[in-house]
């Protein structure tokens, strides 16, 4: 800080160089802000000490000509002396007309700095997005409206002549996804990212996603809105959609830590069944696998045939990729 | 609208604290963080606690959304309907009182900030769901602003909560009705300070209800004038103000005279409220309690309405008011009792009261209700050594309710009780006020009236109080007659139930000579004479009382024994009477020696003159010299073991007795010198000292005693004594250095440190323990002058049946307020204590001193529990708690050196595994406290002294840090911090 010793006055202006350093985004700006907040303040004797130690360096540094003379004392406040409230808080009269005062933060617009508002996700609609586009299942159907280049030239070699250009289906994006999603109280935590599912979807260029809700156990119904209404009965639902991929998104009592026979057995029936009606099974766990032990969730992993996973960036890759069948577990 | 949350039965304070402590256990710090940080808003949904999340924990937690799923699927976070949350409130409040503790080294209070994220949320939320406000959303929110706004400015907040309370009356609007009662409950925790306010709000949400019973008592808390927040004043409801009138106002209004009401309370009008009666007992034994009721309200004694048997924390605190106003304290004793905390509770504030009630004075009453037998035991000390009754099923003696509302119609209390005692000159100066007192006695004779009106001097005759039971009549009449004869006023009291409650007794012991207690088989089973006996017994152990000189008279205890069926060994009788002579009259006839040694004045034998003058001793020497001299007095040619007994002439002008046993181990040693010195020392000798720092004095004298063979005689003692008027006592003589006199040395760095803690935002609680020695309350004395003491208490642990448990229960509650139960005697008990009460005392930022006598380390457990809590606090930052010897005058701040130099080389040959058995034993192991206790003060002693510890020692105690419990951790955290810092 030789160079700058002489701007670094405050704590603020220290996290604001740090934060045009390093953040990328308002969320790091924000978190290196913090951080700098949080570093414990020097005592009065601690700073005395330190400039006594700053006076001698630049004794040193006159005499040997090599450090620029220092700038004014760093921050010389000690840590009592407490620090002005940075945001007050307004009493405004109240607006729904039952007269009860709405006490609001005076300046709101200073909040951005302060407080991140996006909700976390595990993964964001854009990257899931992604994710569904490379699930792919290419098969050329439909009318036959593309020049096979390859077939032309060999019919060309083989008869000496060709009479009109060999021509083939288009390739077309067969992949069928099914996906159920568990809606109990349990994936409340996840209810955002359940959410940003659907929402991706909308840009997947998937033919046809289905999206299915269930309540702990995807066993007689299942219903087509998260609040689980419109209820469908659940191998119904999946003979109509015979052949295609299922995800299922569910915690099977791992969130709560709890071991329940009668869940794991009645989850490993409505498995068998399926698997007998899709093309691939496989069952994102958003709690991570080590907290399965012991609960319904591990019980049922290590039972049943379907491919198990936690809810993180590659294990989603992964199983998008057992999904498309491009990869065995 | 309730406090209490709707599914099930709300957590204890302590169960709270448990659930905490094992949720933290089962998920590690980070959940218990986010939960921590969510306990401010008054509910949550999923995404503000992510948010929250993201916000505060970042760092820690990162985006792992398990955190977010342990904390809402906790069973200590109850789920409402569409998708709030929110924290079980006894949880809540720990949560709030960690939070700020563990991030109390930042600048501001994390509360504050997570309060000031709330209001931000709200705002976004606002904005985002714009106009097309849902009602819930619109609810949430603005309760969210209110309890965010009073975390920040928690009194702007009041007052406008004020405001709005002032103009609620007129509100007519129902939707704003509920949202006023739901604001209440919610903000009862950020406007903790507030309580008054928060009564008054209480009481209009019930008067909005209808509810005016409940309304007016809450709102009685408040006291008689109206409330003022920050300039907004808050009257009494209309609707109140005629149930108020009657307690608060003379000039009750005359508008209100056709309402119903008027007639039950008509009579209360006049000045004084009528007298109440406290019922306090289980709801188990509401059957005995409803007899009890019945009986009272038809004796005419009233009886508050109030005082149910509940097991309601909230409603609990709500009674400490309402004990605070009754007259009498009726505790209904049995085995649900003995176990309820609630009950335990209101004994415990009722006994306060029974501690400062006015000399004399009858309070506090326990009742045994059921068959139950050795239930005293059960109780706290304190309770213990009250009078017991018994009324079975709730059945009551009728002479009890006589007396019982006697006492209660006693319209002007006993003067008080220094008035009483004091000098026979005085009172016959004054004979007005005698007569004054005279018609307030009952008018049926019961025995012995007229004691009240006895002057304490009567001429020159001794006065003597008779203990006996009423079984014991006929040799009572027969000792009485004797020593009448020899011209001694002789009053008597009977252990009457009805006369129980008499405030007569305690005077009438404070003011006689000679207390005779008749020790036959019926009264040592008679409880009243056995209280009757404590009491004397503890009147004369405050002899010298330092802070109460007042009470330095005391009288003369003689036990006689009037058969031979009770004996010297029966274990009903209390230690301390063991301590005196007894004589033996078989059917109430004594010998004529006995009678000559109950009959002899104390102040002026009979037919020896001479010992009644008052003698001026020469003046003091100057510091760190003595002087000795011959009081005259003192009866020198005589034989020891000779009776009958010497008389003890009073201490010279100037001077007041001090008992031998209150004095310091310097002063005892001293007196030990005199004791065996006769050559030097001769009867009669008196020496004033500056050797030990304070003036004092002792006189080589005889003493009524027992031979080691058990021969009663006179025997060769000595008494010491301290000048009447200490404040004369020169300080600038008091020798300076540390080596002479620890004195000045002591207090000064107590002031230090005890304003040091003040300055540093900590509030102080003293507690002193140990026997009520003169050491202790000098230091007491001079901590109550001290500013920022909260509070200041004290146990003696030499009194206390089983001195640990009582110890610790004592500590626990005066210091934490919560109370301990189901306590063992072994070590990890202690330990869990231990533990406790410094994570306590940690978390409540506040600094504990104990102050304690060198008596305590003869109780080898209760030294043990300090042990522990002195290793304990090394782990924390501040000085926390405090040690203070105040008989060698020695402060130490526990450290393993100063502690173990003092305490463990008692124990170090054979308990030494005793005490570090806790730490082997449970899961504080790991941490090896004491080795990591020595390198955190190496540490921080080598960083002040610039040689700073390596990099890698920093991270084996961090490593084993990582293993110590997930509260324990919490609050190292700040020591470790502090260490890191000064890296």
């Amino acid at each position: 800080m030789s160079g700058s010793g002489g701007e670094l006055t405050s704590r603020e202006r220290v996290g604001r160089l740090c934060q045009i350093l390093w953040a990328r985004t308002p969320e790091e700006a924000r978190l290196i802000l913090r951080v700098v907040e949080d570093i414990p303040r020097a005592s009065s004797e601690e700073i005395a000490d330190f400039e006594r130690d700053l006076a001698g360096l630049s004794e040193y540094a006159e005499r040997s000509a090599i450090l620029d003379p220092p700038g004014e004392p760093f921050e010389a406040q000690p840590a009592a002396a407490g620090e002005e409230i940075r945001l007050a808080v307004a009493f405004e009269p109240g607006r729904t007309g039952t007269g009860l005062a709405l006490p609001r933060l005076r300046s709101t617009e200073k909040l951005s700095e302060h407080f991140v508002m996006d909700p976390q996700t595990v993964v964001s609609s854009r990257a899931l997005a992604v994710l569904w586009r490379r699930f792919r299942r290419l098969e050329r159907s439909g009318p036959k409206t593309e020049l096979d280049l390859n077939a032309t030239i060999e019919e060309r070699s083989r008869r000496g002549f060709v009479p009109q250009p060999v021509m083939r289906a288009r390739r077309v994006n067969r992949a069928r996804l099914v996906i159920l999603i568990d809606a109990s109280n349990s994936m409340a935590p996840w209810r955002p990212f359940l959410d940003s599912i659907e929402t991706s979807m909308l840009a997947s260029r998937l033919v046809a996603p289905d999206i299915f809700y269930f309540n702990n156990v995807p066993r007689r119904a299942v219903h087509r809105t998260i609040e689980q209404s419109d209820p469908l009965p659940v191998l119904q639902a999946l003979r109509q959609r015979q052949g295609a991929s299922l995800l299922i998104v569910s915690d099977a009592g791992a969130a709560r830590g709890t071991l329940n026979h009668k869940r794991v057995k009645e989850s490993a029936e409505f498995l068998a069944n399926a698997a007998r009606l899709m093309r691939s099974i496989v069952w994102l766990n958003p709690m991570p696998r080590a907290r399965w032990v012991n609960t319904s969730a591990g019980r049922l992993a290590s039972r049943s045939g379907a491919v198990f996973l936690p809810l993180d960036v590659s294990s989603l890759i992964l199983a998008v990729d057992v999904l498309r069948g491009a990869r065995a577990a | 609208v309730t406090l209490r949350s709707a599914a099930g039965r709300a957590l204890g304070v302590r169960e709270a604290y448990e659930a905490l402590d094992q949720y933290g256990q089962e998920h590690g710090e980070v959940p218990l963080l986010l939960m921590l940080h969510a306990a401010v808003p008054q509910s949550f949904r999923v995404d503000m606690l992510n948010l929250m999340k993201a916000n505060f924990l970042a760092l820690e937690a990162g985006v792992d959304m398990t955190v977010d799923a342990d904390v809402l699927l906790s069973p200590l976070v109850e789920a409402n309907a569409a998708g709030y949350y929110r924290l079980d409130p006894e949880v809540r409040r720990h949560c709030l009182e960690l939070l700020d503790a563990r991030y109390r080294s930042q600048s501001e209070r994390r509360s504050t900030q997570v309060a000031r994220f709330v209001l931000a949320y709200a705002d976004m939320l606002e904005r985002k769901v714009g106009l097309s406000l849902d009602p819930l959303i619109d609810e949430f929110l603005s309760i969210q602003r209110w309890v965010a706004a009073s975390f920040i400015e928690p009194e702007r907040a009041a007052q406008q909560f004020a405001l709005i309370l002032q103009s609620a009356e007129t509100q007519t609007d129902p939707a704003a009705r509920v949202r006023l009662s739901s604001m209440t409950a919610a903000l009862s925790i950020p406007l903790a300070g507030h309580q008054p306010l928060l009564a008054y709000a209480r009481g209009l949400d019930a008067l909005a209800r209808g509810d005016k019973e409940q309304a007016r008592r809450d709102m009685e808390i408040l006291g008689d004038d109206d409330l003022n927040i920050s300039g907004v004043v808050l009257k009494r409801p209309k609707a109140l103000q005629l149930a108020g009138a009657t307690r608060i106002s003379s000039d009750a209004p005359s508008e209100f005279d056709a309402q119903p009401q008027q007639a039950a309370t008509n009579e209360a009008v006049a000045p004084n409220r009528r007298p109440m009666v406290f019922l306090s007992y289980d709801s188990a034994d509401s059957a005995a309690a409803e007899r009890i009721r019945q009986q009272l309200t038809d004796a005419d004694i009233d009886i508050d309405p109030e005082a149910v048997g509940s097991s309601i924390n909230d409603i609990g605190r709500r009674f400490i008011a309402r004990i605070d106003r009754c007259d009498f304290f009726l505790a209904l004793m049995s085995e649900n009792a003995v176990k309820s905390e609630l009950c335990r509770l209101e004994w415990g504030r009722a006994l306060g009261r029974y501690e400062r009630r006015e000399p004399g004075k009858r309070f506090f009453l326990p009742l045994i209700v059921d068959d139950s037998v050795g239930l005293r035991d059960q109780t706290p000390p304190e309770l213990q050594l009250v009078q017991w009754g018994r009324a079975p099923r709730g059945e009551l003696d009728p002479d009890f309710i006589a007396g019982l509302k006697r006492d209660l119609d006693r319209e002007s209390p006993l003067p008080p009780f220094e008035e009483q005692i004091g000098l026979g000159a005085e009172r016959i100066q004054e004979p007005g006020r005698r007569e004054e007192a005279a018609p307030t006695d009952p008018p049926d004779g019961v025995p012995g009236p007229e004691v009240g009106r006895v002057p304490s001097t009567e001429g020159e005759r001794v006065r003597i109080l008779l203990s006996y039971a009423r079984a014991d009549i006929a040799a009572m009449k027969r000792v009485r007659d004797t020593l009448r004869e020899h011209e001694a006023v002789v009053f008597e009291d009977a252990d009457l139930p009805g006369e129980s409650f008499s405030p007569k007794v305690t005077s009438e012991i404070a003011n006689c000579d000679v207390f005779v207690p008749l020790v036959s088989r019926a009264s040592v089973e008679s409880p009243w004479c056995l209280y009757q006996w404590r009491e004397a017994i503890a009147l004369r152990s405050r002899v010298a009382h330092p802070l109460r000189p007042s009470l330095s008279r005391h009288p003369r205890i003689i036990p006689v024994q009037t058969d031979e069926a009770s004996s010297y060994d029966d274990e009903r009788v209390p230690a301390e009477l063991r301590q005196f002579i007894w004589r033996k009259a078989p059917q109430g006839l004594l010998s004529s020696e006995d009678v000559l040694a109950i009959t002899r004045h104390p102040n002026l034998g009979p037919g020896r003159s001479g010992t009644e003058r008052p003698w001026a001793p020469p003046d003091p020497p100057p510091p760190g010299r003595e002087i000795r001299t011959l009081d005259p007095r003192v009866e020198h040619d005589r034989e020891a073991a000779s009776l009958p007994s010497a008389i003890v002439p009073p201490p010279p002008v100037g001077w007041e007795l001090f008992e031998t046993r209150d004095a310091t181990w310097a002063l005892q040693k001293w007196v030990n010198e005199l004791m065996f010195n006769p050559a030097e020392f001769p009867v009669g000798t008196f020496v004033q000292s500056r050797e030990f720092g304070p003036l004092v004095a002792a006189r080589v004298e005889w003493r009524e005693q027992f031979s080691s063979e058990g021969v009663p005689g006179v025997r060769r003692t000595v008494q010491l004594m301290m000048p009447t008027d200490r404040s004369l006592e020169p300080t600038s003589s008091l020798p300076e250095s540390r080596t002479s006199s620890l004195r000045p040395t002591l207090l000064d760095e107590m002031a230090r440190r005890v304003i040091g803690a003040v300055l540093s935002g900590e509030r102080v609680a003293v507690a002193l323990s140990g026997p009520p020695n003169s050491a202790i309350f000098d230091v007491a004395a001079y901590l109550q002058r001290q500013e920022g003491v909260d509070k200041i208490s004290w146990f003696d642990v030499s009194n206390s049946p089983s001195n640990w448990l009582g110890f610790a229960n004592w500590v626990v509650e005066t210091t934490i307020g919560t109370s301990t139960r189901g306590l063992g005697t072994d070590s990890s008990s202690m330990l869990r204590v231990a533990e406790r009460l410094w994570e306590l005392t940690a978390l409540r930022q506040r600094s504990q001193v104990f102050v304690f006598s060198e008596f305590l380390e003869q109780h080898e457990d209760v030294t043990r529990f300090l042990a522990i809590c002195a290793e304990l606090t090394l782990l924390d930052q501040g000085p926390r708690l405090l040690f203070v010897d105040a008989v060698k005058r020695t402060l130490f701040t526990p450290g393993p050196a100063a502690w173990s130099k003092r305490i463990k080389p008692q124990f170090r040959s054979e308990t030494d595994k005793r005490i570090d058995r806790p730490f082997t034993e449970t899961t504080l192991k790991p941490i090896k406290l004491n080795e990591m206790c020595r390198f955190l003060e190496e540490a921080v002693a080598s960083v002040t002294k610039k040689a700073r510890p390596t990099p890698a020692q920093v991270r084996s105690i961090a490593k084993e840090l990582l293993k110590a419990p997930i509260l324990t951790r919490l609050a190292v955290d700040g020591a470790i911090q502090r260490l890191t810092k000064l890296f």
